[in-house]
């Protein structure tokens, strides 16, 4: 494993520039994903969002492999591979919670998500990066300065990155993170945030799961003001009052 | 381990001096256990030659490990095959659709070279019609046991070609498919063509078009008919089919939607004692009771009852032994259950629906529920429960009291701010040091559920566990660490929203000297990804499933997206990497990474 550190030094830049890419393509609205829907048998359409097809198509490699040696990165960083290396990972190191930075060399394209908002500067001179990341790590006070000062060059964002939510819990990454990706490991205080998989619900099983829609639309159905639902074989209508009494103690009840 | 076929059976015996050929050929196959069958096949090559010939079934716990060649190569005159596909998260739509799984390569091979093959199981598997078609065409003079459990990809076309071609069936199993429904000619088919039918299945599948009909002239036709299990299908539509059906055991399903005082005129089976009706509701219940003490089995999961409906069914059932519902059961339910089924064996408590005003307000389970359970249960040997509320007291109860007990599964309902006493960290090692039967663990917490230390205390007192779930147990890296010391059984390992680092994970799997097959989701990712190349290692294959965000769309027409992260799937296999990954999926190479092994 003598090699590996090498490696996966090269690897673990080739990864992040990827990942940075990926969301320089989003924030500039140009963003293809691939979606397949799938109906399954209850009609439901499953729509999966594959941020990865976007990788696969584009790489000339036939299998989309998180670490494939092979991906022409030339593809994608127009830039020489082993300068935006280092930079990178001088710059991830000071990476802020909720801002990481995306930077590549030669469309000298900044990328700054904060508060939920992406925002893109084009031609944004390299040497004033530093600056910037500097002011941001000041803290509360000179980061909203140095925001102030990005504010008056700023593009629009797009409206597709407004409907990125940036709260670390989301955007799919070729770093396959469980969603804290973006939460860099050093900070403590979001260390309850970090576990795994605090956005994980318990997962319901699939049959209760058609049987509680199943039970909401009987409840329906027997609701005598509602439309006939043809799922269920209702009982012959009733137009009596006596009988459609019958019916309503059975909606109002718990055991529905 | 390669066979060779002309070592048959004819060779003189040198290796093993008083026990000869007649002798072994005689015992051999009277060995069942495949752990003792695993044993035997390593003794010698003889030995494994005679267990490759005489095994009469296989399981392969995941398709993947192997391929359809190396199971011919070896066991040749199989006649039973159990194959599972998706990981078990596919049962709570956590594993995209297309994962995998697929049946053709293996139902090819059937097809072709399995002559004795005369029960096929697959499970979580991916079935094309086509599939159907070519097993039924090739093996229907000799198949018996059709299970076709949890699948999705077929249609009724295929089930028609079933009915036709295998009129050998005794049993035909559809449970939890998904099934593209055409038409219901496949039953028709089946009623037609079966006379040995015993036991037929298509528990919560979708169909709907089946006839009643059918179902009467399969009851008629096939005087074995013992368990029937079945979609929505108004009861009062089944009075002739439960007429007959003569020596029904087992039925399930139907559906309750006209006038509850119409279902007097259902008069069941004589021999009926393990029973499920869907919707059956607390006017309907009593239909049941003049042969509740009969009653073996009882399945309430789809049933409309609530707490007090539970306690007066179940006190009737002196002889239940088996008993699944939800959590509306609550803790009276579980006391009554205590005090009246002294025979219980298996008892399954499924969480109920988190709407509000939809369940019963007392259908809670706690630690009160599961304390009594313990002691008035003491046959128990399948216990799954999602609590609302636990102490580490009840736990010891259960360790104290279930000696049987060779499966315990809990989950903590996330609905309470506050549990009454965590971390579960001494109640968890007591069940584990009282229950020495104990072969499966689950145990799904939150955060400050347990500690380290309570994970460790896992690892050191679960000597013959082989499949676990831990869900958001631990609060480090150390504790999976420790974990991983222990557990020498430990085949199989899920781990959901735990807060392990990928490096803490390959180490682990490094640890666990039994591990054949990891699934992880909800980690704490490298930036790299890399870090799970600490576990890389021959024959070891690594998959992930990247995050997904995955929008559902229910049928009016609401959309909720979901945030799925992303999964680690781990596992040994003979046959190298896959070669049918869909998009969702992305295997880790370490050759292609120029990792060293």
């Amino acid at each position: 494993m003598s090699n590996l550190g090498q490696k996966s030094a090269e690897r673990a830049s080739f990864v992040n520039l990827l990942s940075q890419y990926l969301k320089e393509k989003r924030s500039l609205g140009d963003f293809s994903v691939g979606i397949s829907s799938k109906p399954d048998s209850k009609g439901q359409q499953a729509k999966t969002i594959n941020f990865l097809s976007h990788v696969a198509n584009s790489s000339e490699s036939s299998r989309p492999n998180i670490v494939a040696s092979n991906v022409k990165s030339a593809d994608f960083f127009p830039g020489s591979f082993g300068a935006s290396c280092s930079k990178e990972d001088n710059i991830n190191k000071t990476d802020l919670r909720k801002k990481p930075v995306a930077v590549e060399q030669k469309n000298a394209q900044l990328t700054i998500f904060f508060n939920g908002q992406v925002v893109v500067y084009n031609d944004f001179p390299a040497d004033k990066v530093n600056e910037i990341m500097a002011l941001a790590n000041q803290g509360s006070s000179t980061a909203s300065t140095g925001v102030n000062v990005a504010d008056s060059a700023m593009e629009k964002p797009s409206s597709n990155a407004d409907k990125i939510d940036t709260n670390n819990t989301d955007i799919p990454d070729l770093n396959v993170a469980s969603g804290t990706a973006n939460t860099p490991d050093q900070d403590p205080s979001v260390e309850r945030r970090q576990y795994g998989g605090s956005d994980l619900r318990i997962a319901r099983r699939n049959s209760l799961h058609k049987f509680f829609e199943k039970r909401k639309d009987r409840a329906a159905a027997r609701a005598p003001y509602q439309l006939n639902n043809n799922r269920v074989r209702l009982p012959p209508p009733k137009p009596e009052e006596g009988q459609s009494s019958k019916e309503t103690p059975r909606n109002i009840d718990l055991n529905l | 381990m390669e066979l060779n076929d002309d070592n048959k059976v004819n060779k003189t015996m040198t290796s093993q001096p008083g026990m000869s050929d007649v002798i072994l050929g005689c015992v051999v196959p009277y060995i069942d256990d495949p752990k003792d069958r695993d044993a035997v096949s390593l003794v010698c090559r003889r030995w494994y030659e005679l267990d490759a010939l005489t095994r009469k079934h296989i399981t392969i716990a995941l398709c993947y490990t192997t391929s359809p060649d190396r199971l011919r190569r070896r066991f040749r005159h199989l006649e039973s095959l159990k194959l599972k596909g998706k990981p078990r998260a596919a049962m709570f739509n956590l594993i995209p659709e297309d994962w995998g799984g697929y049946v053709t390569p293996w139902v090819n091979e059937i097809a072709e070279n399995f002559n004795c093959l005369r029960s096929v199981h697959f499970r979580r598997m991916i079935v094309k019609d086509s599939d159907l078609e070519v097993l039924a065409r090739s093996r229907g003079k000799v198949l018996q046991v059709l299970k076709l459990d949890k699948c999705s990809g077929f249609s009724t076309d295929g089930l028609l070609q079933v009915g036709r071609m295998c009129r050998q069936l005794r049993t035909l199993f559809l449970e939890e498919s998904s099934i593209i429904e055409k038409d219901g000619q496949w039953l028709h088919e089946l009623a037609v063509n079966n006379s040995v039918l015993m036991t037929l299945n298509f528990y919560m599948t979708d169909l709907v078009k089946v006839s009643f009909e059918d179902l009467e002239l399969i009851a008629r036709n096939c005087r074995n008919l013992a368990s029937v299990k079945i979609s929505d299908c108004e009861i009062l539509d089944l009075v002739g089919f439960f007429r007959a059906a003569s020596v029904l055991e087992e039925f399930c399903g139907g559906s309750f939607n006209d006038q509850p005082e119409r279902y007097t005129v259902v008069s069941f089976p004589p021999r009926l004692c393990r029973l499920g009706l869907t919707y059956m509701g607390k006017n309907e219940m009593p239909i049941v009771f003049p042969f509740a003490s009969l009653l073996k089995k009882l399945d309430l999961l789809y049933a409309l009852l609530d707490t007090e409906d539970h306690c007066s069914l179940i006190q009737r059932c002196p002889n239940l032994e088996v008993l699944e519902t939800r959590n509306v059961i609550g803790d009276r339910g579980l006391e009554v259950l205590a005090r009246s089924c002294k025979r219980l064996k298996r008892l399954r408590i499924e969480r109920g629906a988190d709407e509000h005003g939809m369940e019963d307000e007392e259908g809670v389970v706690s630690q009160r529920g599961l304390m009594a359970l313990a002691q008035g249960c003491l046959e128990l040997e399948y216990l799954a429960v999602y609590v609302s509320d636990i102490t580490n007291a009840s736990l010891q109860y259960i360790g104290t009291y279930s000696k049987n007990l060779c499966d315990f599964r809990l989950v903590l309902l996330d609905r309470e701010d506050r549990i009454t006493d965590l971390p579960l960290d001494n109640g968890v090692r007591d069940l584990l040091r009282g229950c020495e039967k104990l072969r499966r663990f689950a145990l799904y917490l939150r955060p400050g559920g347990l500690t380290d230390v309570g994970l460790g205390y896992i690892g050191q007192y679960s000597p013959k566990v082989r499949w676990m779930l831990l869900g958001y147990v631990g609060g480090s890296d150390a504790g999976i660490l420790e974990f991983s010391k222990g557990c020498p059984s430990l085949q199989k390992l899920e781990v959901r929203g735990c807060c392990f680092s990928e490096h803490a994970l390959a180490a682990s799997v490094m640890q666990l000297t039994s591990l054949r097959y990891l699934w992880v989701q909800g980690y704490r990712a490298s930036k790299s990804g890399c870090d799970l190349f600490a576990m890389a290692r021959p024959f070891w294959n690594i998959e992930l499933i990247p995050a997904r965000r995955i929008v559902m769309t229910d049928h009016v027409g609401e959309a909720d997206v979901v945030e799925d992260p992303a999964h680690i799937l781990a596992y040994y296999s003979l046959a190298g990497p896959r070669a049918d990954f869909p998009e969702t999926v992305i295997p880790l190479d370490p050759l292609a990474a120029g990792v060293e092994l």
